[in-house]
């Protein structure tokens, strides 16, 4: 079976999910990318990822209890699972492999 | 909320309630930070965008068996499936080459959405009040049956209750005719008396609608008698109201003009009465013989309002005519009394569905016509800019063609992108017309019948959408279908000819243009129009101050049995009203009170006939007027001054000379202009004569564009009827006064409801409602078909500027002068106004005579209008194209050559 790699945005929406910690839903993982990345993110992508991730294995998700600040619904809460480390870890070494011995001169070429 | 219902929707079951969840935890942030204004447009963007996303989403899960689901679907992929996951490519495609170019997408959708939206809520409207049929059992089936006197040119005479049995028995034309019979009615022993719109009908009436009751039972062969047998039937609303929706209320007896009913139906919640009522939607219907009292001793005296009939299966309306005609001939000849020839009496048969909105057929059908106006406008609009778009994007097309796309395959994606464009039109269009259905029916006037059943019309919506999707299929594909005759390779060069399209789409979108100019100008003209006779109807001087004047009824009840019907005695109704006069004038704020039997623009009056002493009787019966019963402080009250002879008195009482004060109007046709003032007058050869005492200025009683109508005033107390009206002059606005009077008039008599309490301003202003809707509406459209009219001019003019760049840069060059280059332009631009113009002047003259109905006061040419819509037009159209004139004359000639 050949494994599919992730997009650039899996990856982020993924380690943005690491970076949070526990308790981690939709709304937290919109503003964790944007805080880091300091660009601004449709909340649909980020929607649509999760599930696709979700559907590849890589996150499981659970209901948390409703609040009613939420109008009585849900937070459907994600944690990365083992499968999506492997995969994060597999896309990191893919692109070191290919940084590899371009550091510096694409340092000096900005 | 409709985005909030798209997202559930779209969204799968799995994530919906997490996502929805976000959405409303963002949005309460939000809220909190920024206000609930932004808050509510992001929270609105992200919906859509994720409605947007999901769909796509799911559409691609079925579609395409994803890769990405281990637990896959079967992997062949059908033919329909392939094709269908191409085509969302080309939608995906299409989609993300509309966003690069936001300004042209942004235009199109929002003028498709106007031409939609606009079309859809007008066509809901009239479809559902003119054009739905009647909610009956076979509703083909169901006429009213009245008659008319040629004579006199007055339709709609009524029926007597022995014509009634004659069109029963005597044709086999029906399956049933029920007599009509108009009442007001007090309901008393509940907590107040109330009046109620009452309908004494015979027993079949609810058989020929074919209803049937929500609660009891209608009325049955049992029910009828020859009197009024009391039983009741009552709408729904009544039962809410007054009954407090008990479903036990079968066999609850109600006390109606003193009498005591069984209420034995309630109807339900959609039924209601097919036709004219005096005020109100009907509450409650008794059955009535006709054949005896309260009734008159049956007779060919057409006091009936009509009847309501069922054609039997087969008959057509032109026999049931002409069958009618026949019987009408043979009564002629049968009681040549009854029915003298000079009055030209003959049955009518109109169709029940025109009976109910055959006034408002004009006014509806000219909103329609004028808003297909406008969808053409649009279409015109966009058929324009994906015309510009198509020729900006020839060199893209040659590219791709070059590079091996075949014309079926360019071909569509040009489709796919118009049916994406107009698809999002429709959409926001259906938005539009669910917000502008619900202004249409507020501002609609309450005497439209079916408004309650407006609602939106699935087939407008279809039949825009569709104009719409052709509109911008045929123009976006029409140039790339020319490629195909086009060199690929001069096209690829860009040169400025091919990219402007040629002369052929440059002379194609000028006709646009113009035409566009044209309809704005037709709808102008037409909104002019009405708007001049709305000014010159608010001219119209009703006869009195109608500022500070409240009115008031009530109706003197009118039991079966006479010995109940205390104010069938003459004494009864002059005391009462003596005194509620005194109680109402006692009121803070009130300067004067009076007491009439009309309220002047307050309802249907009929004209008495009379005859004057030392004339001959007119056997035709021509001599009419309108009679008016009035307490002797009612000129003072209104303000009606007395040009000649006196007013009434309190010596004008029974018992003293019989008297009478006419209008002007009453003078100058039957006095020849002369003074009436001692001559004698009478209402029939049984009544004694009335002597005339005064004249009385004219006033308006019907209808603010008739001529002021001749009035007979008499004392209340010589003559008085069970109709009351209350008339009362205040110093300012008094708050409060209507429940004070209503109060008053129950301290003479507790039994006594008031009802209709309106400010004399609120009747007059009803009288022309229908105009004013229409006006509003009409000059809504033209603004909207100008302010496109204008956008198509400004996109042509300025896009051609665009691609006359070097060449006016080579003008500049050679020597031409910023104003020589600004004119070029200006004629060119204005040259399409100008045709366009003189074309729609041509059409507005042509179709000005189509409104001539609504008109009142102004011609159907009338160069005023006409003028000042072509100066405006003028105007608009000289400032959409000024602004690419002066960017022309500004062009630098060095940087223009350097665009090759």
């Amino acid at each position: 079976m050949t494994r599919e790699s992730l997009g650039e945005f899996e990856q982020l929406v993924l380690l943005a999910i690491l970076q949070l910690g526990d308790d981690v839903y939709g709304v937290p993982i919109v503003d964790e990318i944007e805080r880091r990345t300091g660009r601004s993110v449709a909340p649909a992508a980020v929607y649509v990822t999760l599930r696709r991730l979700e559907q590849k294995g890589l996150l499981s998700s659970w209901m948390s209890d409703p609040t009613p600040e939420r109008g009585g619904k849900a937070r459907r809460c994600v944690r990365v699972t083992a499968a999506g480390r492997a995969s994060l870890r597999e896309s990191r070494d893919v692109i070191d492999q290919m940084w590899k011995g371009l550091d510096r001169g694409l340092r000096g070429s900005r | 909320m409709i985005a909030r219902r798209l997202l559930e929707r779209a969204l799968p079951g799995d994530v919906r309630d997490g996502i929805t969840g976000d959405l409303d935890e963002v949005f309460r942030r939000d809220t909190g930070q920024h206000g609930a204004g932004l808050a509510r447009r992001r929270y609105r963007r992200k919906a859509v965008s994720l409605a947007c996303r999901f769909l796509v989403e799911r559409l691609r899960d079925r579609l395409a068996p994803s890769p990405f689901i281990p637990t896959a679907m079967p992997a062949v992929p059908s033919t329909r499936g392939t094709r269908m996951a191409s085509l969302l490519q080309d939608v995906t495609y299409a989609v993300r080459a509309l966003r690069k170019a936001p300004g042209f997408s942004a235009v199109v959708i929002a003028t498709l959405a106007l031409g939609i939206g606009a079309n859809t809520a007008i066509f809901s409207v009239v479809h559902a009040v003119v054009l739905s049929p009647l909610p009956y059992a076979q509703p083909e089936q169901l006429v009213r049956v009245t008659s008319e006197l040629r004579a006199f040119d007055a339709q709609d005479t009524g029926v007597a209750p022995l014509e009634l049995f004659d069109y029963q028995s005597r044709t086999d034309l029906f399956s049933g005719v029920a007599g009509l019979y108009p009442i007001n009615a007090n309901v008393t022993g509940g907590a107040e008396p109330e009046r109620v719109e009452a309908m004494l009908v015979t027993w079949n009436y609810f058989a020929i609608l074919g209803a049937a009751p929500e609660l009891g039972r209608v009325f049955g062969p049992d029910d009828d008698g020859p009197g009024i047998p009391e039983v009741a039937v009552v709408s729904d609303a009544y039962w809410r109201r007054r009954l407090g929706a008990d479903p036990g209320v079968i066999g609850r007896t109600l006390t109606i003009d003193g009498d005591p009913f069984v209420l034995v139906g309630v109807m339900p919640p959609d039924f209601r009465h097919p036709g004219r009522t005096m005020q109100t939607d009907v509450d409650l219907w008794a059955p009535a013989g006709y054949r005896a009292l309260p009734f008159p001793a049956p007779s060919r005296r057409r006091f009936l309002e009509g009847a309501l009939a069922r054609l039997q299966p087969g008959v057509t309306l032109a026999q049931a005519r002409e069958r009618l005609d026949a019987l009408g001939e043979t009564l002629r000849r049968e009681f040549p009394a009854d029915y003298p020839a000079s009055t030209g009496w003959r049955p009518l048969v109109v169709p029940l569905q025109d009976d109910v909105v055959g006034a408002v057929t004009a006014p509806m059908l000219i909103l329609l016509g004028a808003v297909a106006f406008v969808l053409l406008i649009a279409c015109a609009n966009v058929a324009n800019l994906m015309l510009t778009r198509a020729s900006e994007r020839q060199a893209e097309m040659a590219v791709r063609a070059s590079l091996g796309a075949t014309a079926g395959r360019l071909a569509r994606q040009i489709l796919t992108e118009s049916a994406v464009l107009a698809v999002a039109g429709g959409l926001l269009g259906l938005m539009f017309a669910s917000w502008g259905l619900r202004l249409l029916v507020e501002l609609a006037p309450s005497r439209v019948p079916r408004l309650a059943s407006v609602g939106l019309d699935g087939q407008a919506l279809a039949v825009a959408l569709g104009l719409s999707l052709l509109t911008t299929m045929l123009f976006g594909l029409a140039p790339a279908l020319q490629m195909r005759r086009v060199q690929a390779v001069a096209a690829v060069r860009d040169s400025d000819r091919s990219r402007s399209g040629g002369p052929g789409a440059a002379r194609v979108r000028g006709l646009l243009v113009a035409a566009e100019v044209a309809m704005a100008v037709v709808l102008l003209v037409g909104a002019g129009l009405l708007a001049r006779s709305f000014w010159a109807l608010q001219q119209v001087s009703i006869g009195f101050d109608t500022d500070d004047l409240l009115t008031a009824r009530v109706w003197l009840p009118r039991p079966n049995d006479p010995a109940n019907g205390k104010y069938l005695v003459a004494e009864n109704r002059i005391a009462f009203g003596r005194e509620a006069l005194a109680r109402l004038e006692a009121l803070p704020g009130v300067e004067r009170a009076a007491i009439s039997s009309q309220i002047p623009m307050g309802g249907y009056n009929p004209p008495l006939f009379f005859e004057r002493e030392g004339q001959a009787v007119d056997q035709a019966g021509r001599t009419t007027i309108h009679s008016f019963l009035i307490s002797p402080g009612y000129f003072d009250t209104l303000g009606v001054p007395i040009v000649r002879g006196r007013g009434f008195t309190d010596f004008d009482r029974a018992g003293t000379d019989p008297v009478a004060i006419v209008s002007e109007a009453a003078v100058r046709q039957y006095w020849n202009g002369g003074n009436p003032v001692g001559s004698r007058i009478r209402l029939a050869p049984e009544l004694p004569w009335l002597t005339v005492v005064g004249v009385a200025g004219d006033v308006r009683t019907r209808q603010l564009t008739e001529p002021a109508q001749p009035i007979l005033y008499r004392p209340f107390e010589q003559a008085s009827s069970l109709t009351l009206a209350f008339l009362i002059r205040t110093a300012g606005p008094v708050p409060g006064l209507g429940e004070a009077v209503a109060r008053e008039v129950r301290a003479v008599d507790p039994d006594l409801p008031v009802y209709a309490v309106r400010t004399m301003n609120e009747l007059l202003a009803a009288a022309v409602a229908q105009r004013e809707f229409l006006m509003r509406v009409l000059g809504l459209f033209g603004a909207a078909a100008i302010g496109l009219a204008l956008l198509g001019i400004y996109g042509v003019i300025s896009y051609s500027v665009v691609q006359r760049t070097r060449e006016i840069g080579i003008r500049v060059a050679i020597g031409a002068r910023p104003g020589q280059v600004l004119a070029l332009v200006l004629r060119q631009g204005l040259a399409h106004a100008i045709a366009g113009m003189a074309a729609g002047l041509v059409a507005a003259l042509l179709l000005a005579r189509l409104i001539t109905s609504q008109l009142y006061g102004v011609a159907p040419f009338d160069p005023v209008t006409l003028a000042a819509v072509l100066a405006l037009m003028a105007v608009a159209a000289g400032l959409a194209v000024a602004v690419p004139a002066r960017r022309a004359s500004r062009v630098d000639p060095i940087a223009a050559l350097r665009l090759e």
